[in-house]
């Protein structure tokens, strides 16, 4: 049947060549429209299972929570100017937006941007919204306004604090807590030193110290106040993949403009939807050039092998139509691709023009032989045409078996890849011979019309020396096996030892600012950007998930709803403490301050100063490198005797007239004192706090859309991407306290789950189904098993070989091992089925003809590959390597161990 | 099959009997060579930042009355040379000096149960005295392979009205020589939070001695390495050495 089915489509080449170029123009302009369907997602949960957990919980916070799909400016530069950038920036970005390069309407792309706590919510509930245990620390510290009370309670706070530092310091947020502290002290002490030297103070600074030592700052600044961080909430989510460009594009344009007011100021963007951005954008960017590159690399070896330039540019032709028939086909059953299947067409690339290198091949000889066209194209392609759909049904099958794994990043890859393969092969004996006669009859006319009654020059195109290298090898099988059994035993050992690269981070594109501004905010800010979600459906559930989550050992922070809805127990147990500073302040008169007050204002001032040494002392002692850092800016670095600071800069101030210092001195405590008062008594409001009474921004923030469905973040302690082992023990641990836990690190572990489990089960039924499908080509046991040795024995080479090099599995890699099963079958297959053509002692000829055949191939499938080496996202050029060594391990243990085994087979013909 | 019956019962309370007494004897003796009278050593401690950076300080110490009393100097970085802790009453009553104050402070009783600066060490751990006899219940639990020695296993069950620092450890100690080699400390929900790792275990005037001490928070993911310099038991405590006084010197 498949005699007569390659016999028919010669025919219709030589005979009905018109005919064919409609069909083919058709077909080519149907399947063309259709693949313009075809879209990208870059969310790594697109790989998963379609029923995994964390996917439908991932799917459904991205699409319920306007805060899980972010955009994040990080600036850097001097405090001041990052602040005044932030200011200008935020009103800038929630306008109307262009994108840039592109003629569109300007759209509104951004929903709100947060770059302050919420300041005016803490000023009127603060109390509330803090612990029991700090607020009967602190409470003495808002009792007396005054200058000198005020200095003396602080000092005490201070003392007591101190006198148990370690379970108060000890956590990353009591850490904070306490470089808040010392921030808002050296704010005040800044206003105080200003006053003190100038005799005046504006009344905004004086009130802007006083939120700082009640409230924090205000800015999301990092702990050196070298970068401050806006969150920048999108009209989109990440599932609206064009927009995610745009929107991105839009912002950073309107950064890059603002950056030109800021010489000092330096900016970027990252979070969740500019990495998503960068990986579609950068993950291809590469690629383009680097396929055209591989094109025109694979045409000059074509026309170097063929010695005609008319053989590269029809198999690059056939290719490139039978590569817009497999996107239209792949536009119908997989419309949108994920981060591997994208890599498809590269796949697709190095696999489609092998069929017409076995076409032309094939072809070539039989011309190069005398026979006229039609006997030419029904013997080459009955030649070639069998390997050809043999093997690309094998690895169609191959990649199909790939489909029977659960997660979408295997069983989309194989079905893709296996429609694809198909799409092209059909169209290398449908469109490849149309295109063969068209140019044969051109070329018989153009000599028919020079009235030549010359033939054309038929060239013997074979490989003669590789014919020549197959015979000696299959006259020492015997040495040629015991070679290839210890260089494979070697490999063998080596590829037990590689090692799988499990950090995500290794794969993504290097120096892009989406990524290394991941770095900046985890060096400036402590703040990882890779947390898990957990989904609450009330707030007591997730006030409970987040008392949970701070217990378990790999979690080092939790951010939830309950910072700032305490429960109606908390807030019962904290209103007797709150009510207790709102009558202390309440009663105390502002004394003004005297002369006589001076010596106790001296000494409570160097005894703030030496219980900052001391916590600093501590800090040092106790590793608490946030709170030491505040405190040398302070009172200086703990060597330093006469350090030049705040303190004693005050000191010197206190040496001037007395007269004058007492003057500014109640210039300053009038400043501040009765905003002081004025400000404690309004975060001493002790009504009720429930959903309804808190912001629209902090609901966005936690709260779903419709308000019944609260996030909760939560952050681990330690890297997951150095660490797989955490990374396992991290997710275990969000599995303990509940079901729904997702996020990248949950997504990227049940990855490295499924995909092992599947790549392994994929493995196994593809090496059946190559077995069975070549038992039905070859129908004999061992001519089948031996089509199928090469492959067995390259893929031991190409572990073996990465090992060697350094190389390292990783999750996107590990797909090569799979995709290897299929592609470095059909080697073995050319070979063999021509070995059984040519008969017996036949090494010389096979290889000189189908051995050239394999080596182009092989070298053109390896220079395709080679485009995805250049791709900026490392992850495809790590496949690229994997996939290069593979089919070049598999070209050399085609040529070496096959020849041997004839040389063995035909030795024991003979004998017998 | 009565007499049989009475029999297996016999074997079997005399063998739980025998084996309470073996977990008791091993206490003891571990607290024994754990509590010498005095001592005297030099060591380093390092430990690892909140920014991810290792930190080393070197540092004198002495204890006196089998542990009841300590006193730590600190001597290397320079920024610390001088500041002191001095526990008394087995880590009762803590105290501190900070040379660059001058000022001497006293921590609250309760500090005992907390990290001595920055390791996973506190305070109760790094005092010695006869804790695990009068604070805990030891079940011997059989013999095992630890840190390369043959050791006897022995669970230590916390006697809850005592306020044993905690509520379950299980320790591995040498049988050649009754040397404790490893200690999972556990909390309350059975979670296994802390291992002490002792190594490099040297006969030093007749006390088995760990020169190297490793201390894992699994909670927090952190370890704490102790290093002894050099080690005397044969020191004899000045006079009123262990005070408020000499902690300023």
């Amino acid at each position: 049947m498949r005699e007569r089915l390659i016999k028919r489509m010669a025919n219709l080449a030589v005979n009905r060549t018109k005919l064919m170029i409609w069909i083919m123009a058709g077909v080519t302009v149907v399947l063309g429209a259709l693949s313009g369907g075809i879209s990208m997602s870059p969310k790594w949960s697109d790989m998963l299972p379609a029923g995994d957990r964390r996917t439908i919980e991932f799917d459904r916070i991205l699409e319920e929570f306007q805060s899980a799909s972010s955009i994040v400016v990080v600036a850097q530069g001097p405090e001041v100017e990052i602040k005044a950038f932030a200011e200008d920036l935020a009103p800038r970005l929630l306008k109307p937006l262009s994108v840039p390069g592109k003629d569109m309407e300007p759209h509104i792309y951004v929903r709100r941007v947060d770059y302050k706590t919420e300041v005016d919510f803490i000023k009127e509930h603060g109390f509330m919204l803090m612990k029991e245990d700090d607020l009967d620390n602190l409470k003495d510290v808002f009792q007396d306004p005054g200058l000198v009370g005020l200095l003396t309670n602080m000092n005490n706070s201070f003392e007591k604090e101190y006198i148990q530092p370690d379970e108060s310091i000890s956590s990353r947020e009591e850490e904070d807590g306490a470089v808040i502290f010392l921030n808002g002290i050296d704010s005040w002490l800044g206003e105080l030193k200003q006053t003190l030297a100038k005799g005046q103070i504006e009344p905004s600074a004086a009130e802007a110290a006083v939120d700082k030592l009640l409230l924090g700052e205000p800015y999301f600044l990092s702990y050196d106040h070298e970068a401050l961080i806006l969150n920048v909430v999108p009209t989109f989510s990440m599932v609206d993949t064009y927009l995610m460009v745009d929107g991105t594009d839009a912002v950073q344009g309107v950064v890059t403009e603002l950056l030109k007011s800021y010489p000092n100021v330096q900016a970027g963007l990252t979070g969740s939807i500019p990495l998503g951005r960068d990986e579609m954008v950068y993950g291809t960017q590469g690629i383009g050039l680097s396929m055209i590159l591989s094109f025109i690399a694979i045409g000059a070896l074509l026309f170097m092998a063929f010695k005609m330039w008319v053989a590269p540019l029809l198999a690059l032709l056939n290719l490139f139509i039978g590569l817009i028939w497999a996107a239209g086909l792949v536009a119908i059953f997989v419309p949108v691709l994920n981060i591997m299947t994208a890599m498809f067409i590269v796949i697709l690339l190095g696999l489609g023009i092998d069929f017409s290198i076995h076409v032309i091949s094939t072809f070539t000889e039989m011309r190069g032989k005398g026979l006229p066209l039609s006997e030419a194209m029904e013997a080459g392609l009955l030649k070639s045409g069998k390997g050809v759909s043999t093997g690309a049904l094998t690895t169609a099958v191959a990649f199909l078996a790939l489909m029977i794994g659960d997660s979408r990043a295997m069983s989309e890859m194989g079905l893709v890849t296996a429609i694809g393969l198909i799409a092209v092969m059909i169209s290398s004996f449908v469109v490849l011979p149309t295109f063969l006669a068209i140019r044969e009859k051109r070329l018989d006319k153009r000599l028919a019309l020079k009235g030549s009654n010359i033939q054309q020059k038929k060239s013997d195109l074979t490989f003669k020396s590789m014919g020549r290298a197959a015979a000696i090898l299959q006259n020492h099988p015997w040495k040629t096996l015991l070679g290839l059994v210890v260089l494979t035993g070697l490999f063998f050992v080596s590829a037990k030892r590689i090692s799988f690269n499990y950090n995500y981070m290794d794969l993504e594109p290097e120096g892009i600012p989406s990524i290394t501004l991941q770095d900046t905010v985890q060096d400036k800010f402590d703040l990882s950007m890779d947390f898990a979600y957990l989904v609450a459906e009330s707030v007591d559930e997730a006030r409970e998930l987040t008392r949970k989550a701070k217990t378990l050992p790999s979690v080092a922070s939790v951010d939830d709803i309950s910072t700032y809805l305490p429960s109606l127990e908390q807030q019962a147990r904290r209103r007797p403490h709150i009510e207790e500073v709102r009558k202390m302040i309440s009663a105390k008169q502002i004394k003004r301050i005297d002369q006589k007050d001076l010596p106790t204002l001296v000494s409570e001032l160097e005894r703030l100063e030496m219980n900052i040494m001391e916590f600093q002392s501590m800090s040092f002692l106790g590793g608490q490198d946030k709170i030491f850092n505040r405190a040398k800016k302070i009172v200086g670095g703990m060597e330093e005797t006469s350090a030049n600071t705040i303190f004693t800069k005050i000191y010197e101030l206190f040496k001037q007239d007395k007269a004058q210092l007492v003057n500014r001195l109640n210039i300053f405590q009038e400043a501040y004192a009765d905003y002081f008062r004025s400000s404690v008594l309004k975060m001493a409001g002790t009504d009720t706090l429930t959903l309804e009474t808190l912001p629209e921004s902090v609901l966005d923030r936690y709260a779903s859309r419709d308000r019944t469905l609260f996030l909760t973040t939560v952050l681990p302690s330690g890297n997951i991407w150095q660490d797989f082992q955490f990374l396992a023990t991290f997710t275990d641990d969000l599995d303990t306290i509940s079901n729904r836990s997702t996020g990248m690190p949950p997504v990227f572990r049940a990855l490295m789950d499924v995909v092992a489990r599947d790549g392994k089960n994929a493995a196994l039924l593809t090496i059946v189904l190559v077995y069975i499908l070549l038992l039905i080509d070859f129908k004999h046991f061992g001519i089948a098993l031996l089509a199928m040795l090469p492959l067995a024995t390259g893929a031991i080479w190409m572990v073996g070989i990465m090992d060697l090099l350094g190389l390292q599995l990783d999750v996107v890699n590990v797909m090569a091992l799979p995709l290897i099963l299929g592609i470095g079958i059909d080697d073995g297959v050319h070979i063999v089925h021509r070995w059984r053509l040519e008969g017996a002692r036949s090494a010389s000829t096979v290889f000189a003809s189908t051995g050239k055949a394999v080596l182009l191939t092989s070298v053109t499938t390896m220079l395709a590959f080679g485009s995805m080496m250049f791709s900026a996202y490392r992850g495809y050029a790590s496949l690229s390597y994997a996939l290069i060594i593979g089919v070049g391990a598999c070209f050399f243990t085609t040529v070496i161990l096959l020849p041997a085994i004839m040389g063995i087979a035909d030795r024991e013909k003979e004998k017998a | 099959m009565i007499n049989k019956t009475i029999l297996a019962l016999i074997v079997c309370v005399s063998t739980a009997y025998s084996q309470d007494e073996l977990a008791v004897k091993i206490i003891k003796t571990v607290t024994e060579i754990m509590s010498p009278e005095n001592m005297k050593s030099i060591g380093t401690q390092t430990i690892t930042t909140s920014s991810g950076k290792q930190r080393t300080f070197e540092f004198e110490s002495y204890t006196g009355g089998k542990g009841e009393s300590s006193l730590t100097r600190y001597t290397k970085p320079a920024s610390i040379r001088g500041q002191a802790f001095l526990t008394l009453n087995n880590a009762n009553d803590i105290w501190t000096y900070f040379p660059r104050t001058k000022r001497v402070r006293k921590l609250a009783s309760h500090a005992k149960k907390q990290k001595v600066q920055g390791s996973d060490f506190t305070y109760e751990d790094m005092g010695g005295g006869d804790v695990f006899l009068k604070k805990f219940i030891p079940k011997y639990l059989g013999e095992e392979n630890k840190n390369e020695a043959l050791c006897w296993k022995v669970e230590l069950i916390g006697i809850q009205e005592e306020e044993p620092p905690y509520p379950r450890i299980i320790m591995w100690a040498r049988k050649s020589d009754y040397a404790p080699v490893y200690l999972d400390y556990y909390d309350e929900s059975g979670f296994n939070m802390k291992s002490l790792s002792l190594e490099d275990i040297k006969d030093v005037e007749g006390y088995p001695t760990a020169m190297k001490m490793i201390m894992t928070d699994h909670k927090e993911r952190s370890s704490t390495s102790m290093e002894t310099l050099e080690v005397t038991y044969k020191w004899e405590p000045p006079k009123d050495f262990f005070s408020e006084r000499n902690l300023q010197k």
